[in-house]
């Protein structure tokens, strides 16, 4: 006998709505590592916007997951500018990432903290994001001084559906 | 068990103003393109200075220790309560294996919405209780 499942009327309107999914489902159906340098003179506030990446922008993919690598995670990342350590989560606390459309509305803005895997029981971010353009996306830090933009990097794992 | 997606996001923001004191509500701060009842919440998390020490006002989040202070109040476009006096600590997600608070859909009035201290202790003037809402704006 075929084995089924009880859902609560709610739960079947959300995951409907595309509002939920189970915490042990699919991100994405690929994932890559982003890095992102600081920029020469940083402050607290600036966009620190990411590195033009078309296979990310709403045209050719649906962001459906992401994840904040930090330093515990990986040390480091192979980043333009040499590998980098990987910022810590006590310095996450003082950042965040704006997912920006190609008007430079904000989409999504989440604390990166959030964004770290392991401090959240291993539960991913799922996101449902498909207006995006990548080189509108940016993080921002609310304190510099916990930081060392020479010698960190921020890492970001992100996974998502291909549109083609 | 489901976890919530993020379609779209914000950040909002409850101060503190003049003295703390238990009781008082503290009103969401207006965000001029949310303020129009046009806002269907179906999640939420809260952040003290642990996961976000600043917003990007500027503004300081209370302190993490304090995280059993306070409780939050969501207020629909009809003026209903539907969440009353919910300890901020059961919507910090790290603090809760990792899960998000899912709601049902519903239209939220955030001018209307508040927190309210329990403790004062350790909560200074001008502090923030930050929280990121999960919604979809009305219509879309």
């Amino acid at each position: 006998m075929a084995a089924f499942k009880v859902i609560s009327p709610l739960v079947e309107y959300l995951e409907k709505q595309g509002c939920i999914k189970a915490f042990a489902g699919m991100e994405g159906e690929k994932s890559k590592l982003v890095t992102l340098n600081f920029p020469a003179g940083p402050q607290n506030g600036d966009p620190f916007y990411f590195a033009s990446d078309s296979s990310l922008d709403y045209s050719n993919a649906c962001i459906t997951a992401i994840e904040l690598v930090d330093v515990v995670t990986l040390i480091d990342s192979n980043t333009n500018q040499g590998y980098k350590d990987n910022i810590t989560a006590t310095a996450a606390a003082s950042g965040y990432l704006v997912f920006s459309d190609n008007k430079r509305q904000e989409i999504a803005v989440i604390p990166l903290y959030n964004l770290i895997r392991r401090i959240n029981s291993g539960k991913t971010t799922f996101l449902k994001i498909d207006t995006q353009i990548w080189q509108n996306c940016y993080v921002a830090v609310t304190d510099i001084a916990a930081f060392s933009p020479t010698t960190t990097a921020f890492t970001f794992r992100v996974s998502y559906v291909p549109k083609y | 068990m489901n976890n919530l997606i993020i379609k779209r996001s914000q950040i909002v923001r409850a101060q503190i103003t003049g003295t703390p004191a238990v009781g008082n509500k503290y009103y969401f701060t207006d965000v001029p393109n949310l303020s129009r009842n046009n806002v269907v919440l179906y999640g939420f998390e809260v952040f003290t200075a642990t996961q976000l020490a600043k917003t990007p006002q500027n503004e300081t989040v209370i302190p993490g220790a304090t995280n059993d202070q306070v409780v939050l109040t969501w207020r629909d476009n009809n003026k209903i309560e539907f969440v009353y006096q919910m300890p901020i600590y059961t919507a910090i997600r790290s603090l809760n294996g990792g899960f998000i608070v899912l709601l049902k859909p519903r239209v939220i009035n955030l001018t209307d919405s508040y927190v309210q201290l329990t403790d004062a202790t350790g909560i200074t003037t001008n502090e923030v209780v930050a929280v990121n809402i999960y919604y979809d704006i009305v219509g879309e």
